[in-house]
């Protein structure tokens, strides 16, 4: 190769390393500010004294969200996937926590169910959709609850995302979402399912994405799925929080083997204290 | 295949009326005061569908008229017409996909037009097949002027090959000559000195010859090759200058037929202001004649720009290399497949044969006559009088001439009658008035032979056709206008309708104008009974023919500048019917004032004025979607202002009512007023007459979004204000969402339990409100 060709091809090269520091700088800065706006641990603490957080983005900033607020003794708890993961769900995500916000700080919206068809319209607005086919169909996956400790019982709702309460550390109860994103589906909007669920002290409810059980590994390449995940939960439940966290960030480590991280993973665990 | 929509331009008030959309269920009025525009719209449409206009639609500005019409569009059926293998290929695939289509007819100056499909998508593909044939064309003629500028220097350098060479061939000959001349005094010379100086000399001579041989082989070599290049280019050049030539010949073409138009121009102009019958002849040929010669211009200008494409084509090739037999070959069979694939003036003319028929229905043209012979009806002499609409009464009644073969007189008689009464059942499905009290009138035809009394027609068949009722038998031509009329109307809607399966747009210009107000409704019922097998597009002052609870049918025409009638004719549709004018919107008025004559519409209680008709149309579809078995009478006021006018009205009737308020912040003023002027602050009957609901500002917010989404709006959209908010900073029209979901109410059948939890909870609780109101 003549001297002169490899010179450019050098001059490329640090172009291109350039770039990337550049990029990974701002994605980190980005990353910054995505953590800024999910609760803190001490704000977590403040309203659940036991509970653990596995946050694993797969690239420097994430899809994946969680949030929390409270207005008149009840506490809003949300664990999200928005479509997508970088950049493209961390914008989504922006977008979500921001929208809730805005709910939550309403009277009118005192139900789960109301809360996810609100922030649907919210979504549908600003990504202006209106269910053409043509249409990108971004929204968001979601689980949400509302704790009412006076009267301990939890309202859920749920996209897609289900919920998980284990109840004397033996007895896992699902309460499922329903089968629509908040944003555009393929079927006409209806309204999202509210269901009450009675909640006593010591269940560990557990919200989550779906990171986790769709994480391909394990000898034959597989996804890890939610039975798996559920008995793993049903195993782990009764440990202390931080255990609690180990065992699964452990466990998704070795099912992954040499298999790289296919989505972000989020899983709130927390266990109820009136 | 419907007619979804059209879009008119530079027709006659029109500017660009934009994109107006038809009903859905085939119903379309327009209205608007008088010369507001509404028959230029009609027009436009058949001007579309037929291609001819008149000079009086020209605009003054002389921009030449353009409709646009949408249709749906089955590709299965549309590939029925089109050849498949002519359809470019890259417009197959979106034509398979495609659900609807636009055509496009644009008028030229000699008023001739042109169709073209006008879809972006198929406007595209011909504009980058054009903008890539230009860029050949223009390419190859770049490359023209090279080579022939190229090969004019080529030949500039052979010349000047040929010149040395000569001119080296000359010397040479010349050197030839001395050097024989010194060989003879070689040979001649004896002296020995002589000799060497002869054999110096010769020597020398020798080699000078030799110097000059190599020189002209030299510059023959030269010239040889020069003369090679040159003839190697020969053939491109012939080839180029051919196309030069014909490019040329194409182009003379083209000015001498603008000449030729230009001359027809000043012919016609002549024609128009020679006032002489004897010069106006003379014009009058000069103009056939320059008509001829154009006709022969264009065929010629026509074939000198298809060799032109064609010897483009073959130079592109040439150029690139190939010998000029396979170019040649290979341009035509190029060209051959163009002219084969569809153009998009093929395409508009192909898909315009798929459209609807457009027929503007005339009044009075099927006039059922007093009597027609029979045989002039089977022999479809037209031009006999009462034949259109003597046929159409036979298509109605679903005879031929094989019904006419029966032999048994009595019968023939037989079914006559019986047909007599199924026509006449039929047609009083339809003409709802009564000539005095319980008398309807009759359809009836006879058939009978002529008399001696006619001898040249003695014994011929005649069909006679009798108008009756219980009073007396008339001849059609002896009843009254609105009969004859609404006759001819039923009479060629009911035949259009039967005559084939084709689909039709009918246009009708004003219907029954002079019919009664009555029977004006009638006409409407007619067009519901034919709406499933044709659409019609109508305009109409009279109130009578608009139907209050399906709004949406209506495009209002008005002026831009309501009080100049020179000003633009605007197309309002009715999403947007808020922002017509009052005079324009005036037949809906007057259809809400009729309708309070109406029995059913107040009663002697129960009777419950509210802001406004939206609020009547949602009041009702709530108390009919609850299946409420005590359903209060609705009475919409134009406004909360005049609801103490109306109030008083009631009073005066001395009706019982209650007023119904919706919200607390709009009506808390009226309730002041009311208090003042229709209560006199006596709060006991306040409490009794009034009923404020202040939990729903307005009657679209007592859906859950997503129940407004779905029966109301119809569409899905995110809505993250109150739906009456939603609904105003969109501009949507409050008057036909409220109109159509009462209709879709009905039409579905909806009820209660179709709406969600939030809806029904609101519903209960506004009847749960009336309810005590309610005696």
């Amino acid at each position: 190769m003549s001297h002169s060709k490899k010179d450019t091809l050098n001059d490329i090269n640090i172009r291109f390393e350039k770039q990337k520091k550049e990029l990974t700088e701002s994605l980190k800065y980005a990353s910054y500010i995505q953590k800024a706006i999910l609760p803190t641990e001490n704000q977590l603490k403040k309203y659940f004294p036991e509970h653990f957080l596995l946050y694993l983005p797969r690239d420097i900033v994430s899809g994946d969200f969680y949030w929390m607020a409270r207005r008149n003794d009840r506490l809003f708890l949300a664990v999200a996937d928005c479509t997508g993961h970088g950049v493209p769900g961390a914008f989504l995500s922006i977008l979500g926590i921001s929208v809730l916000n805005q709910i939550v700080g309403r009277s009118d919206c005192t139900s789960a169910s109301g809360v996810l068809n609100t922030l649907r319209e919210h979504i549908m607005k600003s990504l202006n959709q209106t269910g053409e086919e043509s249409e990108q169909k971004d929204g968001i996956d979601m689980a949400l609850c509302i704790i009412e400790p006076q009267k301990n019982i939890l309202q859920f709702s749920g996209a897609f995302n289900p919920m998980y309460v284990i109840k004397n550390s033996n007895r896992l109860i699902e309460i499922p979402g329903d089968k629509m994103p908040i944003g555009v589906g393929a079927e006409e909007e209806t309204s999202f399912t509210n269901h009450i669920v009675n909640i006593d002290e010591g269940d560990m409810i557990y919200l989550f994405s779906d990171g986790f059980a769709d994480q391909f590994g394990g000898p034959k390449g597989k996804k890890f799925k939610y039975r798996p995940f559920r008995n793993l939960l049903l195993n782990i439940n009764s440990m202390p929080m931080h255990s609690q966290k180990k065992e699964l960030k452990e466990s998704v480590e070795k099912w992954k083997g040499r298999i790289p991280q296919l989505d972000d993973i989020l899983i709130f665990g927390m266990r109820y204290h009136k | 295949m419907k007619l979804l929509s059209f879009n008119i331009q530079n027709y006659r008030s029109i500017i660009h009326s934009g994109w107006c959309n038809l009903a859905h269920d085939n119903i379309t009025a327009l209205i608007g005061q008088n010369e507001s525009g509404k028959t230029s719209v009609l027009e436009a449409l058949q001007s579309f569908y037929e291609g001819s206009i008149s000079e009086d639609v020209l605009r003054s500005d002389l921009s030449f008229p353009i409709v646009s019409c949408k249709f749906d569009f089955d590709y299965k059926s549309l590939f029925e017409i089109l050849e498949v293998d002519r359809i470019p290929e890259k417009l197959k695939e979106y034509l398979k996909s495609a659900t609807q289509f636009t055509i496009t007819r644009k008028w030229k100056e000699d008023r001739t037009s042109l169709l073209l499909v006008t879809d972006h998508e198929i406007m595209n593909y011909y504009e980058a097949r054009e903008l890539e044939k230009t860029a050949i064309e223009q390419k190859t003629q770049e490359e023209i002027e090279k080579l022939l500028e190229m090969a004019e220097k080529t030949f500039k350098e052979m010349e000047l090959a040929e010149q040395v060479k000569d001119s080296a061939q000359e010397e040479l000959s010349n050197l030839r000559k001395t050097f024989e001349e010194k060989r003879k005094a070689f040979k001649k010379a004896k002296q020995p000195d002589d000799k060497l100086i002869a054999e110096k000399e010769l020597e020398s001579a020798r080699k000078a010859y030799d110097k000059a041989e190599e020189k002209f082989k030299d510059r023959l070599e030269l010239f040889e090759k020069a003369k090679q290049e040159t003839q190697q280019l020969s053939e491109k050049v012939t080839v180029c200058k051919q196309c030069n030539e014909s490019i040329q010949n194409a182009f003379n073409a083209s000015t001498e037929l603008e000449s030729l138009i230009n001359r027809r121009k000043d012919i016609e102009h002549q024609y128009e202001i020679s006032t002489d019958q004897k010069d106006q002849k003379l014009v009058y040929s000069k103009l056939q004649q320059i008509k001829n010669e154009i006709a022969v211009a264009e065929k010629r200008h026509e074939e000198l720009q298809e060799f032109s494409s064609l010897q483009k084509a073959i130079s592109a090739r040439v150029l690139a290399g190939e010998p000029y037999r396979i170019a040649e070959a290979a341009a035509k069979d190029e060209l051959a497949l163009e002219n084969r694939q569809y153009s998009i003036f093929n395409m508009g003319d192909l898909f315009f044969k798929y459209i609807p028929v457009f027929e503007f229905f005339e009044d009075f043209s099927s006039l059922l006559p007093n009597k027609i012979d029979l045989e002039d009806i089977l022999n479809e002499k037209t031009h006999v009088e009462g034949f259109k609409a003597a046929r159409n009464f036979l298509l109605i009644a679903g005879l031929n001439a094989a019904f006419f073969r029966e032999k048994n007189h009595r019968i023939l008689k037989q079914k006559i009658e019986n047909l007599n009464g199924e026509i006449t059942i039929n047609f009083q499905d339809y003409w709802s008035q009564n000539v005095g009290k319980d008398n309807k009138i009759q359809l009836n035809f006879e058939l009978e032979h002529y008399d001696y009394t006619h001898p040249e027609k003695s014994g011929k068949p005649y069909l006679e056709f009798w108008i009756k009722d219980k009073q007396e038998r008339l001849y059609p031509k002896q009843r009254s206008r609105g009969v004859r009329w609404f006759l001819s109307f039923y009479l060629e809607l009911k035949s259009t309708a039967k005559s084939n399966h084709l689909s039709r747009v009918l246009l009708i210009d004003e219907p029954g104008l002079s019919l009664h107000a009555r029977a004006q409704e009638d006409v409407l019922k007619v067009f519901e009974d034919l709406k499933n097998t044709m659409q019609i597009v109508y305009c109409t002052h009279s109130p009578h023919l608009v139907d209050v609870n399906k709004l949406y049918r209506i495009l209002a025409v008005q002026r831009a500048n309501e009080s100049d009638d020179q000003s633009e004719s605007l197309i309002i549709d009715a999403q947007s019917l808020y922002s017509a004018s009052s005079d324009t919107l005036s037949p809906i008025y007057s259809l809400l004032g009729v309708k309070v004559n109406n029995q059913d519409f107040i009663r002697d209680k129960n009777n419950f004025i509210v802001e406004d008709t939206i609020c009547y149309y949602y009041l009702n579809a709530f108390y009919s979607l609850a299946g409420e078995t005590i359903q209060p009478s609705f009475i919409p006021s134009t406004g909360l202002t005049n609801i103490p006018l109306l109030t008083n009205i009631l009073l005066g009737w001395k009706l019982g009512f209650t007023i119904l308020l919706l919200g607390r912040n709009r009506s808390d003023e009226i309730l002041n007023e009311l208090s003042r002027s229709v209560f006199f602050n006596n709060e006991e009957q306040q409490k009794k007459r009034l009923l404020q609901l202040k939990d729903f500002e307005y009657p679209e917010d007592v859906f859950s979004t997503l129940d407004f989404k779905k029966y109301v709006l119809q569409t899905r959209v995110g809505i993250t204000s109150k739906n009456s908010e939603y609904i105003i900073e969109n501009g949507l029209s409050r008057t036909v969402l409220a109109s159509q979901f009462l209709n879709y109410c009905e039409n579905k059948r909806l009820t209660i339990k179709d709406f969600d939890d939030n809806t029904r909870a609101n519903i209960n609780k506004l009847i749960d409100k009336i309810k005590p109101f309610i005696s």
